[in-house]
């Protein structure tokens, strides 16, 4: 038999696929079968919806508005089409990008080509509420890498993440890493029995914010003083102090 | 430097003998490492995967490229990642039908040289990129085997990672 590609081992044609932007996979997963179930692989491997700079004065509205259509269509997926992609996720980061009202029809139009989907997508939409990432996050049982910042209540879909689920989130994690605004619900949830070293980084605080946000802050998105001693933070003794001053943390352990 | 370069005969699968300077053949890990097992003895190593017709072009590349560092175990993953640029020559080189391509291709992991399979996998890679999955099927002679309704629910699904 001559070869095609289809008689190309899967090794090969794993290193073929890898070299392809996420753009040409969803291309190629609808062609057949087998290659469906190949790029799904490589496509839901890793997840990167950051938004770099949301938390400095160098942000970036219109591809901040773009991350939130895309992350917008990736709930509805993920929560409603098809919950079985989650377990292909490793790796997984999100910035959450609040003030943009993902609820408008544009939203839908963006990104679905035919009427009939933009439809469709309208009435997913309705079922989205306030709890769709930690619903999200519930799914991700094989992530190993999560990195989440500026996970408030103040986001387009959020009213607060504050329930304490049944089950730890991301119970596979390896890496964690939170950054920026979070919420207090939410990191217990996931550092949940999870051991120190684990936990890569912090909750990353800058103190001119800190003064500028209190308000916000205090009431009720945030934040360190909620948190039980045994949840694990590391955070530089600048921003600690920063803290202690403000009265947000009482012997903060470090 | 001919007084230095060595000669040693390989003997493709369907049996023909093709002498090759051991510096060409030696790009192959495979080939170095069976020298080295079993020792310079000057009878032809048999290369059961590979015919003629492809290992006179694998041999091709490999003496375009014997000059070439070899590859580094560490910059493996990332150097492959996302690049399909492909030097010249090897875009030439490369300018083959189909068949040969996947022969070009499985040959190279065969033979265990990973450069060669790296312009192989990126040439595929270039003929994906830009097509439509029907263009794509047509390029490779794939079958569709999706319904109408599953193809539209695979597309929906990927939607988040489409260009816009």
């Amino acid at each position: 038999m001559s070869p095609s590609i289809a008689s190309l081992p899967p090794e090969i044609l794993l290193i073929i696929l890898e070299m392809l932007s996420k753009a040409s996979l969803t291309m190629l997963a609808p062609v057949s079968k087998s290659f469906h179930t190949l790029v799904t692989a490589i496509l839901y491997k890793n997840i990167d919806f950051t938004a770099p700079g949301i938390d400095t004065w160098c942000r970036k509205p219109h591809e901040e508005a773009m991350i939130r259509c895309r992350q917008h269509v990736f709930l509805l997926t993920l929560l409603i089409d098809n919950p079985t992609l989650a377990k292909h996720i490793y790796s997984f980061s999100w910035t959450e990008i609040g003030a943009i009202d993902v609820r408008g029809p544009n939203y839908c139009n963006y990104f679905s080509p035919s009427s009939s989907r933009q439809m469709l997508r309208r009435q997913q939409t309705q079922l989205l509420d306030g709890s769709a990432l930690t619903n999200l996050l519930s799914l991700l049982v094989n992530v190993r890498h999560l990195y989440i910042s500026n996970i408030c209540p103040a986001g387009a879909l959020g009213t607060g993440y504050t329930t304490l689920l049944p089950t730890p989130l991301v119970p596979k994690a390896k890496k964690i890493r939170l950054e920026s605004w979070i919420d207090a619900g939410l990191a217990k949830d996931v550092l949940r029995h999870k051991s120190k070293d684990v936990v890569e980084e912090t909750i990353r605080v800058r103190e001119n914010e800190l003064k500028r946000e209190k308000s916000i802050a205090t009431s009720n998105l945030f934040f360190l003083t909620d948190l039980e001693p045994n949840d694990y933070f590391r955070i530089t003794s600048g921003q600690a102090k920063a803290l202690v001053k403000l009265g947000w943390c009482k012997g903060l352990s470090l | 430097m001919s007084a230095t370069s060595q000669t040693i005969i390989l003997n493709s699968s369907d049996g023909v003998d093709i002498p090759v300077d051991k510096e060409v053949a030696t790009r192959s890990v495979l080939i170095r490492n069976l020298l080295e097992d079993l020792g310079d003895t000057g009878e032809p190593i048999p290369i059961l995967n590979v015919n003629e017709a492809v290992l006179k072009k694998v041999l091709e590349w490999c003496e375009q490229h014997k000059k070439d560092p070899p590859a580094t175990n560490e910059d493996d993953s990332d150097s492959r990642k996302k690049t399909t640029d492909i030097d010249e020559w090897d875009q030439k080189f490369m300018q083959v039908d189909q068949e040969m391509l996947f022969e070009i291709i499985l040959a190279a992991n065969y033979l265990d040289i990973k450069a060669l399979l790296d312009v192989g996998c990126k040439t595929v890679a270039n003929m994906i990129k830009g097509k439509s999955p029907e263009e794509i099927r047509k390029t490779f002679n794939i079958q569709n085997d999706f319904t109408p309704d599953e193809e539209d629910q695979i597309r929906r699904e990927n939607e988040w990672a489409e260009d816009r």
